[in-house]
């Protein structure tokens, strides 16, 4: 499988629609959910989680692959969730312009959005503290080292397994991506505590 | 091996030690959940005790985020543990060309370090060893912040390798690589961050943030170089944003040592050939020393703040070729964000000769430290002399003067003792006219006047400071004008990305564009904003978003916004008119068919609202949520499917009266589908409540009537309404499936009538309103029409109805409905189609973000219009003027069709090649056809297609087309050889030749209607004609072949172009004698063209002008173009000018001021390559041909029509009271 996304890749740098396509269907589920997770209630609240917001953003990012020069060292996938994520905080961006330079019933409008989302118990308040959580991960994500950030985003937020991970680092064991992954997270929560003593 | 250490700076600081500590905590979680931070960090030593539990206590906190997940990997195994010397392997971290990159921990001194193994098929000489290993010592000496200490080099069975400090961090390479992704492609402006630390200053500009990276990193450079070491290979991928947010820089004095001398000598060819030096890239011919690594650094910087390379290409040549010849494209116009002074530094530093660069790393830094601290810096831009030089080569004749000055210098040089005062009162004559020069803005004139004043009096001070002055002036007017220059490049640009979407904006930013830079060029990028060709109404993005429906007159549309506000608009102005404020969010809405009305779905069943004031009027509580609402035809009946219980997939479709809200019937069933329908008269619904069927039964009764078998999901159900006239026996109803089922059954007996499959899912049906036509749309990029005429009559009559239900494969032996239109050249899955009223345009909705009107009978496509975003439906607005549409679900639209303007696209089916106004009309004709030849005549109003003419004699494809002045006959080339003279009123052939001549590509009458010609590219035959008849008048031979031939006004001169000749030959037509020749162009002609007015003729040449000359053959004016044109036209009434080249596909089309010669506008404007030009008889609208099948028709002064476009009140705006809705018309 692995092998086939490196040929799928390259296919799709040479533009062939078909491997676009191809991989596409093969990673959308998990994008998705990874995408969910690190942009926050928002991504659900202004973009209403859209089937077609998500797909574009992937789609997007992946047509992007030839001009952005994947140069193929480090993990496709954290490189395709990094452009998709790109492209849904464009779109997020966008409508939060759109929205603060439209009325006042805007305010209303969020917590009528809140009430909307479907099977979400949560407060308005408990969003927006799992909103800010987000965003500081976020912001700590990019001060990883490259590979230290690709590890999380492969197992913590797109979910693979060690075995996966294996493959898509070239890592030799399932060990040395257990203590990649303790690094990385140590490293990421000395990350969250700077921020938080800024 | 070398002694580690000795060198050494000791880690002072215990965030090692933390990390560790963390590291071991996430390990140890994993197998005991209930393991405590404090309790963790209690083994720890007190200093470090704190931070280890808040670092943990962070952990956790990420760790819930993300909801746990099990580290249960079941392996204890320990990673790698490889040893190499005294380093322990703990993993790769990198490959490149020289060796491995490993992570590895020295027990002796508990460290991490990073230990490069070179390959061990490096095979080094022992000098070489020595060598590197003192350079090694030598890097691993230098102290700087930004360098990452070499510790030492050592060897292990003759396998060599590095260990340096390991520094965890982001590649600056991967870093530009995400800002790449995150401003996308051309961006206006560049924003994002380097991840570097602030240093109390909150929120640096982007391009702060770069000047200060460099800075550092020269500060880096200028330690090494006074260590006397260059890096030599300084490119982003050698440079690291620690985990502190300090630029660190890699491989000092390593990589290239071994390039130079034991490898070989080959260029790197993986990407670090970019930022070589120019003499670098010539390798040992020239002298390399540390100046290479400031071009380095300024190709970084230049990358940095524009995000693309200064100097790229295909392939190496090219990239070498680059940076050895060409200067970067200006900074500004990638990032207008640039102040002057950065880009006046970063141009210094990539200055190809090493000694024009900054000659140390120190000044380098100084020079950003002052630009930071918004100090002049020293830099000066060097391009003044450059400038100058260019200038000198644009103008020959100038430079003529300068030999004056030459000689001027020259005398003084021989030593005229005493400045006489006859030269002191030339020079005064010379600045005279220089501060003329300088007063209307030449500021080069003005320079070369000073300059030669200065040469007579060398030693007067006064002149020296005017020409200091002048040029100083000069300097700030070519800075300006470039800064006008790229500001007005970012306004196209940004108008670029608005047009088609917001017309206005887009209109707007292109006109403030030609305010700053009023140019040729610009204004000829003027045209894309006014591309759309129809005028686009965007409702409010996050308010009208899910559905959108228009009232049965048009003027209102009804929205449901994604968070279920319902909202009614004026669908002319998309001004909100009101919501509709309820009891519950709504899921759907629908109007009444009386257009007063309208009814919504919502969590707790149905409301009627009067559209003028928004007021409830009734609800059908249904205490479940309402997903889809109908009327039949007269109101009178309301048909609600709601999803009854959720959990348990059920739902329900009940029949009410509208009047009494009244529950007539109901069918409950579960949820399989909740598409349904109810005929015009009321009396029947259909529902799809069953798997692979669709039910039908009596609105009044509930009493189901019969079964339709369906194979997969139902997608659309629509009733098929009679068709106007007595013939229709019996009502039908079609069906869509995702299987790409299309069944078409009689009602109520269930009968199938006929069906159609799609490769893929069909989405949507619609019947014509003439009820003899059936759209289908389906995943397969396809709409297809098909007749229901054939579907009445073809069908055996299946007799029982409910055996269908148990062969869903029915399709098989159904009669195949009769496809009448492929509608294709969709990027993607159609999702819904719809006729207007009159049933002549189809609008189709595709998921390549391209709304396309059809005319229904011939399958052309009549607009395409780009939106971005999948569109999920369209649907015409009564009146057929507007069109609305939805796009990925956040904005709805609205397409004024009847509202054009700016270029009109005029697709066709096959080539066309040329085009002509009519001269009195406004009507523009084209010709098209490889296959099939015809003509089409459309309205030069609205772009509209009026008719087309065809059953001309076949002639593989017409490749000129000729009107004549009264606009009655045309004149057709063709390729074949036939010409063809035609009456363009009855569509009838007057005469037509057998084809003789090939490649006939230049037809002409004469003004006064009497004679035509036509000259054969191939055979170089010139044939005058009788234009009534046809009878051959002359003929005449050219060499090489013909490229154009024209007669004059009353046919007795002809004038002919050959192939590659660059003069013009006159010829009298009785005689065929010669009458002189046209002379003067530097390149081949192309085109020859007499003008109606009798006395002039116009030429097109490659030499990139077109010349207006007399009939004697004088020269009158010269329009250049500067690119090579080869085709040219007047407007009859004599004030323009149109010219186009036809070489490449972005070639050019130019509009001149015919009495001035003033360009006045160009543009690539085809997009493709351009082989037709017309220009009508006001010269106001231009009409080019390319290769794309898409003539387009435009304004030649599209700034004055974007200005009254903006100026004009709008057209369709009409006066309303404020609030209140449009009186309504009655439904039709």
């Amino acid at each position: 499988m692995h092998e086939n996304t490196a040929s799928l890749v390259t296919r799709a740098l040479a533009n062939d629609r078909d491997a676009v396509e191809t991989l596409f269907q093969r990673y959308r589920e998990r994008l998705r959910s990874a995408l969910r997770k690190l942009v926050g209630p928002k991504y659900r609240l202004l973009l209403a989680d859209s089937d077609d917001a998500t797909q574009d953003a992937i789609l997007s990012a992946l047509r992007r692959l030839g001009q952005f020069e994947y140069r193929g060292d480090g993990s496709f996938l954290a490189w395709l969730l990094k452009g998709a994520e790109f492209e849904i905080l464009r779109r997020v961006r966008a409508l939060e312009t759109r929205k603060r330079s439209g009325q006042q019933r805007d305010v209303e409008l969020d917590t009528q959005m809140v009430r909307m989302l479907p099977g979400d118990d949560r407060t308005p308040a408990e969003l927006v503290s799992e909103q800010e959580m987000a965003e500081r991960v976020r912001a700590a994500l990019t001060r990883l080292p490259d590979r230290e950030r690709e590890v999380i985003m492969l197992r913590r937020y797109l979910e693979l397994d060690n075995e996966e991970i294996c493959n898509e680092l070239g890592l030799p064991t399932a060990g040395a991506v257990r203590a990649l992954l303790s690094r990385a997270q140590a490293r990421l929560s000395d990350m969250l505590a700077d921020d938080e003593d800024a | 091996m070398a002694r580690p250490g000795d060198s050494l700076p000791v880690h002072t600081d215990d965030s090692d030690l933390v990390q560790r500590a963390v590291e071991t905590f996430i390990e140890l979680r994993s197998k005991q959940p209930d393991l405590e931070p404090s309790a963790f960090a209690s083994d720890y030593p007190d200093a470090v005790r704190k931070k280890i539990s808040t670092r943990c206590r962070h952990f956790l906190q990420f760790d819930d985020f993300l909801g746990h997940i099990h580290h249960d990997d079941g392996t204890d195994a320990a990673p790698a543990g490889r040893k190499f010397g005294e380093f322990v392997i703990e993993e790769e971290l990198g490959r490149g060309g020289m060796g491995v990159v490993y992570l590895a921990t020295q027990p002796s001194l508990r460290r991490r370090v990073a230990v490069k193994v070179l390959a061990s098929g490096l095979a080094l000489s022992a000098r070489h060893v020595e060598r590197f290993r003192r350079e090694a010592a030598a890097a691993a000496s230098l102290r700087h912040p930004a360098i990452v200490p070499v510790h030492g080099f050592c060897e292990v069975d003759g396998t060599f390798a590095f260990a340096m400090d390991f520094v965890p961090g982001r590649n600056l390479g991967v870093v530009i690589d995400e800002l790449r992704l995150q401003n996308g492609l051309d961006p206006q402006h560049i924003d994002g961050s380097l991840g570097l630390s602030q240093k109390g200053e909150r929120d640096q500009s982007y391009v702060a943030q770069c000047a200060r990276l460099a800075a550092e990193l020269a500060s880096a450079l200028a330690t090494a170089h006074r260590a006397g070491i260059a890096h030599r290979d300084l490119k982003p991928r050698n440079i690291m944003i620690d985990d502190r947010r300090q630029p660190r820089l890699l491989d000092f004095g390593l990589a290239k040592q071994l390039d130079g001398e034991s490898l070989t000598g080959s260029l790197d060819i993986t990407g670090t050939v970019h930022y070589m030096s120019p003499e670098q890239t010539l390798q040992k011919k020239v002298v390399q020393d540390h100046r290479t690594d400031i071009f380095s650094l300024g190709v970084i910087l230049y990358e940095l703040l524009t995000l693309s390379r200064p100097f790229d290409g295909k392939n190496l040549q090219a990239i070498v070729y680059e940076i050895c010849f060409r200067d970067p494209e200006a900074i500004q116009t990638r990032n207008a964000r640039v102040p002057r002074d950065l880009v006046t530094i970063c141009e210094k530093a990539l200055e190809k000769d090493p000694d024009n660069r900054y000659q140390t790393a120190d000044e380098f830094e100084a020079d950003l430290q002052r630009f930071l601290r918004l100090e002049p810096i020293h830099a000066r831009p060097a391009s003044l002399a450059h400038r100058a030089s260019k200038w000198a080569q644009r103008n020959r004749a100038a430079v003529v003067g300068g030999g004056t000055l030459l000689l001027a210098g020259l005398l003084i040089a021989i030593g005229s003792a005493v400045a006489s005062a006859a030269r002191k009162s030339e020079a005064g004559e010379l600045l005279a006219e220089a501060g003329r020069a300088e007063a209307s803005a030449e500021h080069a004139r003005a320079v070369d006047l000073a300059t030669q004043a200065l040469t007579l009096l060398p030693e007067d001070t006064a002149v020296h400071d005017r020409l200091q002055l002048l040029r100083k002036n000069a300097e700030l007017a070519a800075t300006d004008a470039l800064r006008r220059k790229a500001e007005a490049n970012v306004l196209l640009l940004q108008s670029r990305q608005k047009s088609g979407v917001e017309r206005d904006a887009a209109l707007r930013l292109a006109l403030d564009a030609v305010a700053l830079d009023d140019s040729p060029r610009t204004r000829g990028a003027v045209l894309p904003a006014l591309a759309s060709g129809y005028r686009t109404l965007e409702f409010d993005a996050l308010r009208a978003t899910a559905l959108i429906l228009p009232s049965p007159d048009g003027a209102t549309v009804a929205t449901i916004s994604l968070f279920g506000a319902a909202r009614l608009w004026d669908s002319a102005t998309g001004v909100e008119l009101r919501e509709l404020l309820g009891r519950d969010i709504a899921l759907c809405a629908r109007f009444h068919p009386d257009g007063q009305r309208l009814v919504t779905g919502d969590r707790q069943g149905a409301t009627l609202w009067r559209a003028s004031d928004g007021k409830e009027l009734r609800h059908f509580d249904r205490d479940s949520s309402v997903y889809a609402v109908h009327f039949d035809r007269s109101g009178k009946r309301l048909l609600t499917t709601d999803n009854l219980h959720p959990e348990r997939s059920e739902f329900a479709v009940v029949v009410w009266d509208t009047e009494t809200g009244a529950e007539l019937s109901r069918m409950r069933g579960p949820r399989w589908s909740q598409e349904c329908a109810i005929s015009a008269d009321g009396a029947l619904v259909a529902s799809a409540g069953q798997p692979d069927q669709v039910q039908l039964w009596r609105a009044d009764s509930g009493v189901e009537v019969a079964r339709l078998p369906i194979d997969g999901h139902v997608t659309s159900i629509h009733f098929v309404p009679r068709p106007l006239g007595n013939d229709a026996p019996q009502d039908r109803i079609a069906i869509a499936s995702s299987s790409g089922d299309v069944r078409l059954f009689s009602v109520p007996d269930g009968t199938l009538l006929g069906a159609a499959r799609f490769g893929r899912a069909a989405y949507c049906v619609r019947i014509a309103p003439d009820g003899r036509r059936l759209l289908a749309t389906g995943a397969d990029g396809t709409a297809r029409l098909y007749d229901l005429e054939n579907g009445r009559q073809g069908g055996p009559p299946v007799v029982d109805a409910s055996a269908r239900r148990t062969d869903p494969n029915a399709t098989a032996t159904a009669p195949p409905l009769r496809e009448l239109l492929l509608l294709s050249g969709h990027g993607a899955e159609v999702f819904a189609a719809d006729f207007d009223e009159s049933g002549t345009r189809i609008v189709t909705a595709c998921g390549d973000g391209c709304l396309r009107v059809f005319d229904a009978e011939s399958g052309a496509l009549r607009l395409r219009h780009e939106v971005g975003g999948p569109l999920h439906s369209a649907a015409f607005a009564p009146g057929g003027r507007r069109v609305l549409f939805e796009a990925s679900g956040r904005h709805t639209f609205a397409v004024d069709l009847d509202a054009p303007f700016g270029m009109l696209p005029l697709p066709h089916r096959e080539w066309s090649l040329c085009a002509r106004f009519h001269p009195s009309e406004q009507v523009l004709v084209t010709a098209a056809g490889d296959l099939e030849e015809y003509l089409a005549v459309w309205s030069t109003r609205d772009g509209s297609l009026l008719r087309t003419i065809r059953g001309l004699p076949e002639g593989d494809g017409i490749y000129a087309l000729e009107l004549d002045s009264s606009g009655r006959r045309a004149l057709l080339g063709t390729f074949g050889g036939r010409a063809t003279v035609m009456d363009l009123q009855s569509g009838t052939v007057i005469w037509s030749t057998t084809n003789d001549d090939k490649q006939l590509e230049s037809a002409a009458f004469s003004a006064d209607g009497r004679f035509c010609v036509l000259a054969s590219l191939r055979t170089g035959r010139v044939r005058v004609r009788d234009a009534a008849t046809g009878a051959l008048v002359a003929e005449i031979d050219v060499p090489q072949g013909a490229r154009s031939a024209s007669l004059s006004i009353d046919g007795s001169l002809l004038a002919t172009a050959a192939r590659d000749d660059a003069t013009v030959q006159l010829w009298s037509v009785k005689d065929l004698s010669p009458r002189g020749e046209l002379s003067g162009h530097a390149g081949p002609v192309r085109s020859v063209r007499f003008l109606r007015d009798g006395r002039h003729v116009l030429t097109a040449s490659e030499d990139g002008t077109a010349k207006l000359w007399t009939t004697t053959g004088s020269l009158v004016r010269t329009f250049s173009a500067g690119e090579p044109l080869a085709i040219a036209e007047t407007s009859h009434d004599g004030s323009t000018l149109l010219c186009a080249n036809t070489k490449s596909r972005d070639a050019a089309v130019f509009v001149f001021d015919l009495a001035t010669a003033v360009e006045r506008l160009r543009t690539p404007i085809q997009g493709s390559r351009i082989r037709g030009i017309a220009l009508s008889p006001d010269g106001r609208l231009a009409a080019t041909c390319g290769s794309d099948k898409i003539p387009q028709l435009w304004p030649t002064d599209p700034v004055a029509t974007a200005q009254q476009l903006l100026q004009r009140p709008d057209p369709t705006s009409r006066p309303r009271r404020d609030g209140a809705v449009p009186p309504t018309t009655s439904p039709r």
